[in-house]
């Protein structure tokens, strides 16, 4: 048994800003689900708050926006035709909302310098993020912050630099980096990541949120409006799992002692707007009941007209009789009150069933969680589960793996590094193990390794990295920005490449 | 269907109107005023929940301060300038890169997977079982003959629903 409840946020405090914090650099894993913010010197992140803000319209009169950002948002659920998020997909687009988060961050952090944030940060972005992106990311942060030096960084690098030890295996590895939006393989060889043959499958954490979410709301119509994408997150985070070999558990799945074993009970309260079931979705059998009142409803109506005619056409009405059935008036007047019962029973049997349907809403706040909780995640592996023309994860390992010759791919699976929230469902390492077991020759060595703290590392890693000596050169300074624009950028080896705009200038 | 669509097309970066005032953190339209005196109104209950250990000399100063004081005050000023841009939406970027880029550039979309070379396993619409029939008047996939009765019950709405799920509509 299984309750489920809603994700709440606790509003984040305003930290102390002392003396000891002058010129620390600022980290931020800017993703598409969480922004995680910290000084450098912390052992994690000072704040960890969804990265969304509401914009709330308190006043329509006097055009008022009452702003709510990340663990300010109390209830998502009350606010979520109105959350808006910087990303659009795993990428950030919208500049205006990522001033209105980096203001929360910086505010929350104590910052009260006049004018500027004077500390260096270091700031994460996706893989290939665009070059438009990057450039009005820079502009942001030197035009509103004044801030002295920025650097770029991938976020699973970074996770690798935590979580890698420096040995010499370590400088060739397969990073996987599950995300919110979007699903990476990411090939480094000799501590260089190689990007142009990096891959990216567009499904991640949140399609297997809404999956389950359309999943359920089917299946169970009766709780339509329980089934939020809150309670969704927390029901795949905690329940949900990549099963190891798909095919044969759904085949085994008709037999009922085997699913038995596998289905949850899930319990919740039920939340104060109940949305009425819609009347498609009621059950088959109430249908079918439905119908065939309907039927006798008619066939009565016609011995009814019958009756009626015999009262003016006696001769009309005899022949009325054959046409229903009948022989004569009698007979017509049994069949009558025959049809009638039947309309009767028929009605109370509908409304017992009705009556049923409502009590067991009242009574049973529960569903049956079964072979939902496989099908979610598993769209990761197979996107044609959601209509997605991509290859799913292992089939991404595998391509990425073939455009290497045979003793870089040995290197590659021997080290394969899983990162990422995403990566924290139940059976996704051994799934992905697994699979990369099948695809490997049989003699070649395999071993697939998990992040120590997924989401967490990526920060980590930009903090290792920010705090170590040769980070100091790869930081874009003010001037450089001032000089020579916002799309200049000094690539380091947890970077994006940088594609000098000059050379395009021809074109 | 009740269901949040994850879509690349959504238009996020929409034009908004100008405005000539400042806006303070909750983005309420204030008069620029010097002496801050507006934003001790405005100072929510927050201010009270600081985890400080400062003499309440610097907590006075802080709580009369701007909380965003750090923010460049020409910015702000010309706040409106950045506000009124029209961001484009990831469509938008990645076609300008790609008209943008030489062949073998790394871009966004090269990046992209490519379609899948395995042929796709088929599951059923309604139950997730291994699907081995397709209705041919519906186009929904099912397992049995049970489920095949309860397709026939379906309205349109939900065979629209399932049918999109899995992007199976023309």
């Amino acid at each position: 048994m299984f309750t489920l409840q809603d994700y709440k946020s606790t509003p984040d405090t305003i930290q102390h800003y002392g003396k000891e914090k002058q010129d620390l650099p600022i980290i931020i894993d800017n993703g598409s689900f969480q922004c995680r913010a910290g000084w450098a010197t912390s052992e994690s992140p000072e704040l960890i708050y969804k990265n969304v803000m509401a914009k709330n319209r308190a006043n329509r009169k006097e055009r008022d926006w009452d702003i709510q950002v990340g663990n300010e948002i109390a209830d998502i659920e009350a606010v979520r035709w109105m959350v808006r998020s910087p990303y659009d997909f795993n990428v950030v687009v919208n500049f205006s909302a990522q001033e209105t988060l980096l203001d929360y961050a910086f505010k929350h952090l104590g910052i009260n310098t006049n004018d500027s944030v004077t500390h260096p940060i270091v700031i994460t972005e996706p893989i290939a993020n665009p070059s438009y992106c990057q450039k009005n990311m820079s502009e942001l942060l030197f035009e509103a912050y004044s801030i002295p030096k920025v650097a770029f960084g991938i976020d699973c690098l970074f996770s690798y630099n935590n979580n890698c030890l420096g040995e010499d295996n370590d400088s060739t590895a397969l990073i996987v980096s599950c995300g919110f939006q979007s699903t990476h393989v990411l090939p480094v060889i000799d501590r260089q990541p190689d990007i142009k043959n990096a891959l990216r499958l567009n499904l991640g954490g949140y399609n297997c949120t809404a999956y389950l979410q359309w999943l359920l709301q089917y299946r169970h119509p009766q709780h339509v409006g329980e089934f939020t994408l809150n309670r969704m997150e927390n029901l795949v985070h905690q329940l949900g799992k990549v099963a190891t070999n798909y095919s044969e558990l759904v085949n085994q799945w008709t037999d009922l002692e085997f699913s038995a074993q596998h289905i949850t009970e899930v319990s919740f309260t039920p939340r104060a707007t109940n949305l009425a079931p819609k009347p498609g979705y009621m059950q088959s059998s109430y249908l079918a009941l439905e119908k065939k009142l309907k039927q006798t409803e008619y066939k009565l109506y016609e011995v009814e007209c019958v009756m009626e005619i015999e009262q003016e056409n006696p001769e009309g009405a005899a022949k009325g009789c054959l046409d229903v059935g009948c022989d004569d008036m009698e007979e017509l007047k049994l069949h009558a009150e025959g049809l009638q019962s039947e309309i009767d029973n028929i009605q109370s049997e509908l409304d017992e069933e009705y009556r049923n349907e409502s009590t067991v809403k009242q009574r049973n706040n529960m569903f049956k969680l079964g072979i939902e909780k496989f099908q979610s995640p598993e769209i990761i592996f197979q996107p044609s589960l959601v209509g997605y023309d991509q290859c799913g994860l292992s089939e991404c390992i595998e391509t990425v793996l073939q455009r290497y010759d045979a003793t870089v791919q040995e290197r590659l699976a021997n080290n394969v590094f899983i990162t990422g929230g995403n990566s924290k469902l139940n059976g996704f390492i051994e799934r992905v193990s697994v699979d990369l077991r099948k695809i490997r020759p049989h003699t070649a060595p395999v071993c697939v390794k998990h992040a120590s703290k997924p989401s967490l590392d990526a920060w980590k890693g930009a903090a290792k990295w920010a705090n170590s000596d040769q980070c100091q050169s790869y930081f874009i300074s003010k001037s450089d920005y001032e000089e020579f624009g916002a799309q200049y950028y000094k690539q380091h080896s947890f970077s994006n490449r940088w594609v000098d705009p000059t050379l395009n200038a021809s074109k | 269907m009740p269901m949040e669509k994850n879509s690349k097309k959504t238009t996020e970066g929409k034009g908004k109107k100008p405005i000539k005032t400042s806006t303070n953190a909750r983005g309420r339209k204030r008069k620029i005023n010097p002496d801050n005196q507006n934003e001790i109104d405005n100072v929510d209950k927050r201010e009270d929940t600081r985890s400080s250990n400062d003499p309440n000399h610097d907590t006075q100063e802080a709580i009369t301060k701007d909380p965003l004081c750090f923010k460049n005050p020409k910015y702000r000023e010309n706040g409106f300038v950045i506000q009124t841009r029209i961001w484009k939406n990831l469509k938008q970027i990645m076609n300008t890169q790609k008209s943008q880029s030489l062949p073998g550039e790394i871009t966004y979309a090269s990046i992209d997977a490519p379609a899948s070379m395995k042929p796709k396993k088929k599951y059923s619409d309604l139950s997730g079982l291994p699907a081995l029939y397709t209705d041919p008047h519906t186009k929904l996939r099912y397992a049995n003959s049970d489920e095949y009765r309860q397709i026939q019950h379906l309205s349109s709405d939900t065979v629209t629903g399932l049918l999109a799920l899995r992007k199976a509509q023309t």
